[in-house]
């Protein structure tokens, strides 16, 4: 690879001009007799890595005739794997980190359930959480079948309405569950407590711990043990977010604010926020007010975030131990988000990361194994894949992509690191790089466009000496707002292209 | 007092049932009229099966235009599900040997009779009143004249999907056509009677190529221009009083074709011919007009092709209960539905710890919360819904008479503690009341034409409140050997002291030893 093709490649490599170019057809067909053995070395040098290079994606075959829309994953141990479904059963999956899933089998544990989004496994119990409440259950008499139900606390009212979904986590260092609960029609809180989280504690006590939640889609950990979840695009919610839900928090929808009196524990209530400000604006007003950690800008990653695990597999999964897997239930993608905290508030990058499943994620779970497993559906809310639902197992094939690994805040910009060696020449051309900015209106309406857009100038690259890094000196960054960063010129040492061009970094603090 | 009256006035009836010409109270306004007459000299009822809906208030007029007395005497299903037409009942009356005479041929008494219209003379005519049974099937109606009954029988079918079609009747032909044959120059391979007034395919005895002709009789409410539509998987036509108004012939996918005629109110003959080649096969046969809505006379709709059901209906494994966990009409948000293979359901509310409704029949149907998005309450699929208090099934009250506290959405007294379910699924719920632990054992009964519950109450607590009570059923309760009848369709008794208060069923919990129990048998009142 000479530098002569390298810098073809920079040309050409405008995403949207490259792939309406033949060149693009070049590069899947094979064949295409009329360009220049020059124009085709370079095509050839940029063909774009795909996920098939990196990630196994496999379906897992599912029993004859039985519908199994995925609303809940609990690993067992290294031979099973418990899918809870909408419909409310729960079948145990035996098989499932074998190398030929064919052979898989099935056996159903319990039915009737009222669409558990949660679940975990531990010494014999399940821990869940469905509409109504917070249970567990077991098979006592080991016929293979739960034959007991513990319900361990409902604090929560509901209604009727279909959007008073509970998603739960599994249970947290000290034992805690932590509960979200959609708003009544995704609107108000009709419901006793619709809009808050809760932490549900072993002994069955309820602790009001955060409000203003809207619409969740997913709950669960980062490596560090705290707890975010997903709330998608709506009233005062301008884009699809991950949110870090700190204890005593207000995470900005009102609506639900009018439970905060019989939440002692919680302190003052918050004021209400002005419809039509920023987040950036009112939480210097409103001190409760917890700022999205990452935002996931609607419709350029993904529309309904679902479910987040922490890659806890030190490496198992690939190069990305330690940070945030987020579910995509319209898109059928898993999204992948480095968090920071900075001055006590986390904020971070969003990146595209797996895609191509079957059906909408909800749930998702990571076997220490690096088996991760989604469960799909496209019920009620549309989902690329064209299957109602599907079950898959999606394994690291070993070979390392060629990606931002972390993107980190600085003094004066931001520094990026990668998964392999980089060409210091592209890696440190500030031409290699483009910004900019937006952020959303925070509104009582339903969603927002991109707003207050602003363009960030690269003013220098400085390539690190590991030369699997570089320090980006940005001008005009901007507090609250979503950073989009394409990095379409950077190579690896090897001449190879970025999996993921995009990055989405929030700014919620300045490093002092 | 019952016999009494039933001899006095030399009537006869069933529970429930009024012999009289004017309406009795409650029947001043009633859901159906029918017209039942003999036909002379033929020993023949000239409506031979007509529906009603469940629990509909009918008016019964029988007329006697032949010169021989007859009766027309309603059963229930029995264990052939109405297959024997009632002569279980004929038998009966032919035991009564020489008290047939003095008893008007009528086996008083006998298990099998729900109403009866009393021997009615030559030229006269007699009119009952009576609430339809509430659970769906086959009804036969006979005449016990000894002899008359091989001819004088019919069918009353109770059925939510009850229609003015009566007399309806199939013939089932095979053969391979790609347009309606000429049926009438067939043999039928087999003939039977539709009492339900539906049009409907499941008489066939084999998937492809089979042809049907349905005739029976349509009341028409008014004069004017009545639409009918046939939707058909083949080809098909309706005729009304031998004119063809939908033609909906040939070999096609399922297909809607309508058509409107102009009709005089009053019975109208109608027929509709029908022919399966291979493949998918349905048939769906709906009307409107003047006074009638848009009434479907198939079972199931048009988009399912009418023959397939389109719910999702729940069952539980044989010898097993099923568990549905969801929002379930009166039964509230945190509903526990309970299916059990006996035939009997319950919902439990787990907000206010009550049994929401107890019913029989089809379990629940999955088909509103697996569809879409899931909004709302599903209600119970099966029949003999019967409604159990709202509000907390537990208080403590001043005294016994003292109002029951107002019911909540859901009471803050209470915890759900969950359930255990033993080898045949049937759960065992947990709650408790303040320091009241309470174990709640639902057990299905089956037997008999209609299985049953029982229920068990265990109550412990360390420091047992005083003046406790349970409320078992509220509304209109009157004490009945063996129990108390709960608004006419229900049969609670308990080895407990119960009483009625406030038109409430209550027993007061005795604690003894820091636990009580009640037992309680819910049976449906026929």
């Amino acid at each position: 690879m000479g530098p002569v093709s390298n810098r073809l490649v920079n040309n050409l490599t405008n995403e949207t001009i490259f792939m309406k170019t033949p060149l693009a057809s070049f590069k899947f067909s094979g064949t295409c007799a009329c360009i220049s053995s020059i124009l085709a070395t370079a095509a050839l040098s940029a063909a774009a890595p795909t996920m098939e290079d990196f990630y196994q994606r496999e379906e897992i075959p599912l029993p004859e005739g039985e519908v199994m829309e995925g609303a809940s994953i609990a690993i067992i141990d290294e031979d099973r794997v418990a899918l809870a479904t909408r419909r409310g059963d729960v079948w145990i999956c035996k098989g499932a980190f074998e190398k030929d899933l064919s052979k898989v089998t099935w056996s159903k544990f319990a039915s009737g359930l009222h669409e558990p989004l949660g679940m975990s496994h531990k010494d014999g119990w399940f821990t869940f959480t469905q509409r109504p409440d917070v249970s567990r259950m077991r098979d006592s008499d080991g016929d293979g079948r739960a034959d007991q139900f513990v319900t361990v606390a409902a604090p929560w009212g509901i209604n009727g309405d279909y959007h008073e979904y509970a998603f739960g986590t599994p249970p947290d260092k000290d034992g805690n569950v932590w509960v979200v609960l959609c708003l009544t029609g995704s609107f108000n809180a009709n419901s006793p407590w619709r809009g808050w989280c809760f932490r549900i504690t072993p002994d069955g006590k309820s602790i009001p711990t955060c409000s203003g939640i809207r619409s969740p889609g997913g709950i669960g950990f980062n490596m560090e043990g705290d707890v975010f979840y997903c709330d998608n695009q709506g009233t005062w919610n301008g884009s699809s977010s991950l949110k870090h839900l700190k204890p005593g928090g207000f995470v900005g929808n009102p609506n639900g604010n009018k439970f905060w009196e019989q939440a002692p524990n919680m302190g003052p209530k918050p004021a209400d926020p002005k419809s039509g400000s920023r987040i950036e604006t009112e939480r210097k007003r409103i001190p409760q007010l917890v700022p999205t950690a990452v935002w996931l800008p609607h419709g350029k990653l993904g529309q309904s975030p679902t479910g987040i695990i922490p890659d806890h597999t030190k490496g198992a999964f690939g190069p990305f131990a330690g940070q945030v897997l987020v579910g995509e239930q319209t898109h059928s993608q898993v999204q992948r988000v480095f968090l920071e905290k900075i001055n006590g508030v986390y904020q971070g990058a969003a990146f595209p990361f797996l895609g191509g499943y079957r059906s909408g994620i909800v749930p998702l779970s990571l076997a220490d194994d690096g088996s991760l497993f989604v469960g799909t559906t496209n019920r009620g809310w549309g989902a690329r894949g064209g299957l109602p639902f599907s079950f898959e197992r999606t394994r690291w094939t070993g070979k390392v992509p060629f990606e931002i690994h972390e993107m980190r805040i600085t003094q004066d910009g931001f520094e990026l690191t990668f998964t392999e060696e980089i060409d210091p020449k592209t890696a440190g051309d500030k031409a290699s790089y483009s910004m900019n900015s937006w952020t959303y209106v925070y509104q009582s309406g339903y969603g927002s466009p991109e707003v207050d857009k602003t363009a960030q100038s690269i003013e220098s690259v400085t390539v690190g000496a590991d030369r699997k890094s570089v320090r980006l000196k940005v001008a005009n960054r901007q507090a609250g707002h979503c950073h989009h960063l394409k990095s379409a010129g950077v190579r690896s040492k090897s001449g190879g292209e970025l999996w993921h061009q995009n990055a989405y970094y929030t700014i919620n603090e300045f490093p002092k | 007092m019952k016999s009494k009256l039933l001899t006095i006035a030399a009537l006869c009836g069933a529970t429930l049932s009024l012999q009289a010409q004017t309406p009795p109270k409650g029947f001043e306004k009633v859901d159906q009229e029918i017209t039942i007459s003999t036909l002379q000299a033929a020993m023949k009822y000239d409506v031979r099966s007509f529906s009603v809906k469940p629990n509909a208030k009918v008016k019964l007029t029988f007329k006697n235009p032949d010169d021989l007395p007859h009766n027309l005497i309603l059963c229930t299903p029995g264990k052939s599900k109405g297959g024997d037409k009632g002569k279980e009942v004929i038998d009966a009356v032919l035991k009564l040997g020489e008290k047939g005479v003095e008893q008007n041929w009528e086996p008083k008494g006998h298990p099998r009779i729900l109403h009866s219209t009393g021997m009615v003379q030559p030229k006269k005519e007699s009119v009952i009143w009576f609430r339809a049974p509430k659970k769906e099937g086959n009804y036969p109606y006979i005449c016990t004249f000894p002899g008359h009954f091989e001819l004088m029988n019919g069918m009353m079918a109770v059925s939510k999907r009850a229609n003015p079609v009566t007399n309806l009747t199939y013939k089932l032909y095979h053969g391979k056509w790609d347009k309606l044959p000429d049926f009438s120059k067939m043999e039928p391979k087999k003939s039977g009677t539709l009492a339900s007034g539906l049009f409907e395919l499941s008489p066939k005895d084999r998937d492809n190529e089979f042809g049907f002709v349905f005739s029976g009789d349509i009341e028409c409410p008014k004069d004017g221009i009545y639409t009918f539509s046939v939707t058909s998987d083949d080809g098909s036509s309706l005729y009304i009083d031998n004119t063809r108004v939908v033609n909906n012939d040939g070999v096609h996918a399922a297909r809607a074709v309508k058509g409107q005629v102009r009709l005089k109110a009053g019975k109208r003959k109608i027929e509709v011919r029908y022919f399966e080649g291979s493949g998918e096969q349905s048939l769906f046969v709906e009307w409107s007009g003047p006074g009638v809505k848009k009434q479907p006379l198939s079972p199931g709709s048009a988009s399912s092709g009418g023959s397939s059901p389109s719910g999702m209906l729940i069952t539980a494994a044989d010898g097993e209960a099923a568990i549905y966990r969801n929002f379930i009409s009166d039964a509230g948000p945190r509903a526990i539905g309970v299916g059990y293979s006996e035939g009997v359901n319950l919902t439990f509310d787990a907000n206010n710890m009550r049994f929401a409704q107890i019913w029989q029949g089809d379990f629940m149907d999955g088909a509103r919360h697996w569809n879409g998005r899931g909004q709302g309450f599903q209600p119970p699929a099966g029949d003999a819904v019967i409604k159990l208090p709202a509000g907390t099934a537990f208080a403590t009250l001043a005294s016994a008479g003292a109002a029951w506290p107002k019911t909540e959405t859901r009471s803050s007294e209470f915890r759900f503690r969950g359930y255990q379910l033993n080898k045949k699924q049937q759960p065992k719920f947990h709650y408790e009341m303040g320091e009241v632990s309470i174990e709640d054992t639902p057990v299905p009964v089956a037997g008999g034409e209609y299985g049953h519950l029982t229920r068990s109450l265990k109550l412990s607590s360390e420091n047992a409140p005083a003046n406790l009570y349970f409320r078992a059923a509220s509304g209109n309760i009157t004490v009945a050997p063996g129990g108390f009848i709960v608004n006419g369709d229900l049969l609670i008794s308990t080895s407990s002291q119960a009483r009625i208060e406030a038109n409430e069923l209550r027993v007061p919990v005795k604690f003894k030893n820091g636990s009580a129990r009640i037992e309680l048998t819910y049976k449906w009142a026929q």
